[in-house]
């Protein structure tokens, strides 16, 4: 139970520092702000405690005060920076938030919503029932791992040990980033046992705060009804549900991603203030810490700033990723081991496979298999956005522009389908392992931009309501126009 | 004026209607995925065999420093089956290293984790060890020869 505390006192320590930070002061209802706030926070704060912990783990202290340390010493951050800070004026965001739709749709949409997150949850709780130690990547990786560092001093460096997984390539990864193992291992420690349920209850927490900040900052920067469209069909996709119950880093990734992507977002819309973009930065850095595909993503956020925002939002967004971008690095040039792993040795053998046709075509057929698996086709994500947009158009042109954020996760698919054109593993093998859970870490942002550039509930006749000019739905705005 | 309005009233409705469409669509989806993920449970609970692996080996766990590095021997030969024998081990055993053997040391104690009946002692003789204490199904402790 201590242990679960502990992680609860970084989550708060987390919604501290945003609170701090004061970011965009909200227009919209209070639970959709501190729901949206409570999300990253719980991710910030989780994401550095974790940080903190191999941290002092690697500098020799007993595993059990690691975790407690690396946990206060977040939430004191945060209760600091919330008590210190939290009244200061903050820059304005450009979202205004008015509920397009009529209430009782609006109802319905969340009451909809709330189905298909149970469905989740009960999907999650039979799953983890029959299978508590999760799928095979859970307990020959992520969970293995966790059970290293829990294990304390000084048997700990088992996890970054090349001989686990009796040293063959793709049993044991000693080099991944260590967020959740390390995450798994602060309550394990602190618990004084090695439950299945805590990495279990992690995945569903992870999983849960996705689908919050999906709903928060949709309903934040558009509206409440693209929020909940989205999270039905986030939720209800066979992919994510499946892989709540799985206990793999794909869903905490696909968090840090979204919950990135959303401040950068932000961001843009505060003239590139500094407080958004460091906690862009911040969550950034701790994909990287995450995944080693975290790690991609944090690079091309990096290009992504500076090709919007210039070498001054560049900056800010790397003051924010710093701590956790340090220990990444650190991890990474001197803990974990080089591992030479999937890539050609090499630029001969390279381009030897980019030249084979035979490759493109094979995992061209794995995106859209993954792609056509993610729902019935009854109920495809893509057909049923292509209904809303067909009926509800697109943004105006001032809010398509933010559909920029979009060139991040398609970017990151750029980049897995390079990954698998050179890969020196067996390709069929590659691509039925992980292609779908290479999708699934981009469909939250995916889902995120699509809806942030898609139309609206149209404005009642009889309604007139005042919109921000980053709030714009091209259709209403016609209409508008013409009244 | 007023045809805007019913316009904006019409596009309202086939907006209602695509709402409902999506509504419906993803419960039901939803419904599917859980229904799926119950007979995964029910047809294949514990795919992997982890928990069978920790009742395997919790007696031999307890015999061990919980940060030993343990010599590691099975009878199955290279491929899929021997990779998941040695995982669920492993996983079973951690947070001790399992080292397989033969190895450029050998660790003072080793695990053997067989699949059918052979002779143990013959096959820990082969690597340098005595068996300390034979747990049956497969599970066997060894002890380095003079350590």
């Amino acid at each position: 139970m201590i242990g679960w505390l502990c992680l609860l006192a970084a989550a708060l320590g987390g919604y501290g520092l945003l609170e701090g930070l004061g970011w965009a002061r909200w227009p919209g209802p209070a639970w959709v702000r501190i729901g949206l706030r409570g999300s990253l926070g719980a991710g910030l704060g989780v994401g550095l405690s974790s940080c903190a912990f191999v941290l002092l783990l690697w500098a020799g202290l007993h595993v059990s005060w690691a975790a407690v340390i690396g946990n206060l010493t977040v939430a004191a951050l945060g209760g600091l920076a919330w008590g210190r800070w939290s009244r200061r004026t903050a820059g304005d965001s450009r979202a205004s938030h008015e509920p397009g739709a009529p209430q009782a749709w609006l109802w319905l949409l969340r009451a909809a919503g709330i189905v298909t997150l149970a469905l989740v949850v009960a999907g999650w709780a039979v799953g983890t029932e029959a299978s508590p130690h999760g799928d095979w990547d859970a307990f020959s990786i992520w969970n293995l791992r966790a059970k290293f560092l829990a294990g304390g001093q000084p048997g700990w460096r088992y996890a970054v040990s090349p001989e686990i997984g009796g040293g063959q390539l793709g049993a044991a990864h000693p080099d991944y980033p260590l967020l959740l193992s390390a995450t798994v291992a602060e309550v394990w420690a602190l618990n004084g046992d090695m439950d299945p349920w805590a990495p279990a209850l992690l995945a569903l927490l992870f999983a849960l705060l996705t689908i919050g900040v999906l709903v928060g900052a949709l309903a934040w920067f558009r509206e409440e009804t693209l929020g909940w469209l989205a999270a039905l069909l986030l939720a209800s996709s066979e992919l994510f549900g499946s892989q709540v119950a799985a206990q793999y880093a794909d869903i905490p990734l696909a968090f840090y991603m979204l919950a990135a992507v959303a401040m950068l977002v932000a961001a843009s819309r505060e003239q590139w203030a500094p407080a958004p973009l460091m906690v862009a930065g911040a969550l950034a850095a701790l994909a990287g810490w995450t995944k080693n595909e975290g790690i991609v993503f944090l690079v091309l956020v990096f290009g992504w700033t500076l090709i919007r925002g210039g070498v001054r939002a560049v900056l800010k967004l790397m003051a924010g990723a710093a701590p956790a971008l340090l220990v990444l690095a650190t991890f990474k040039l001197v803990l974990a081991p080089l591992t030479v792993g999937l890539f050609p040795a090499t630029a001969a053998e390279a381009l030897a496979k980019i030249a084979d046709p035979g490759r493109w075509i094979m995992i061209a057929r794995g995106y859209a298999r993954a792609v056509w698996d993610l729902s019935p086709w009854w109920a495809h994500p893509v057909l049923l956005f292509a209904l809303w947009a067909w009926v509800a158009g697109f943004a105006d042109r001032q809010q398509r522009k933010e559909g920029w954020v979009l060139a991040l996760p398609a970017a990151m698919l750029a980049a897995d389908f390079l990954v698998y054109l050179v890969t020196v593993a067996d390709l069929r093998w590659h691509l039925d392992t992980s292609c779908n859970r290479l999708w699934l870490q981009v469909w939250p942002t995916l889902l995120f931009g699509g809806f942030l550039i898609a139309g609206t509930w149209p404005a009642s006749a009889d309604a007139d309501i005042p919109r921000g000019p980053g709030s714009g739905d091209r259709a209403a705005d016609r209409g508008r126009r013409r009244r | 004026m007023r045809r805007d309005s019913d316009r904006e009233r019409r596009r309202g409705g086939r907006v209602g209607v695509a709402a409902a469409i999506v509504v419906f669509a993803t419960i039901a989806a939803a419904f599917q995925s859980f229904d799926v993920a119950r007979q995964l449970a029910r047809h294949s609970p514990d795919p992997f065999q982890i928990q069978v692996a920790l009742l395997r080996f919790s007696a031999l766990g307890s015999r061990l420093p919980v940060d030993a590095v343990v010599g590691y021997l099975s009878d199955l030969p290279p491929g899929d089956r021997a990779t998941l024998a040695f995982l669920q081990a492993q996983y079973a055993l951690a947070p001790r290293l399992l080292r397989p053997l033969p190895a450029p040391s050998r660790p003072d104690w080793a695990v053997g984790n067989f699949s059918r009946p052979l002779d143990v002692r013959a096959l820990g003789a082969e690597y340098g060890y005595v068996v300390e204490q034979d747990f049956g199904n497969g599970v066997v402790l060894y002890r380095r020869t003079g350590s």
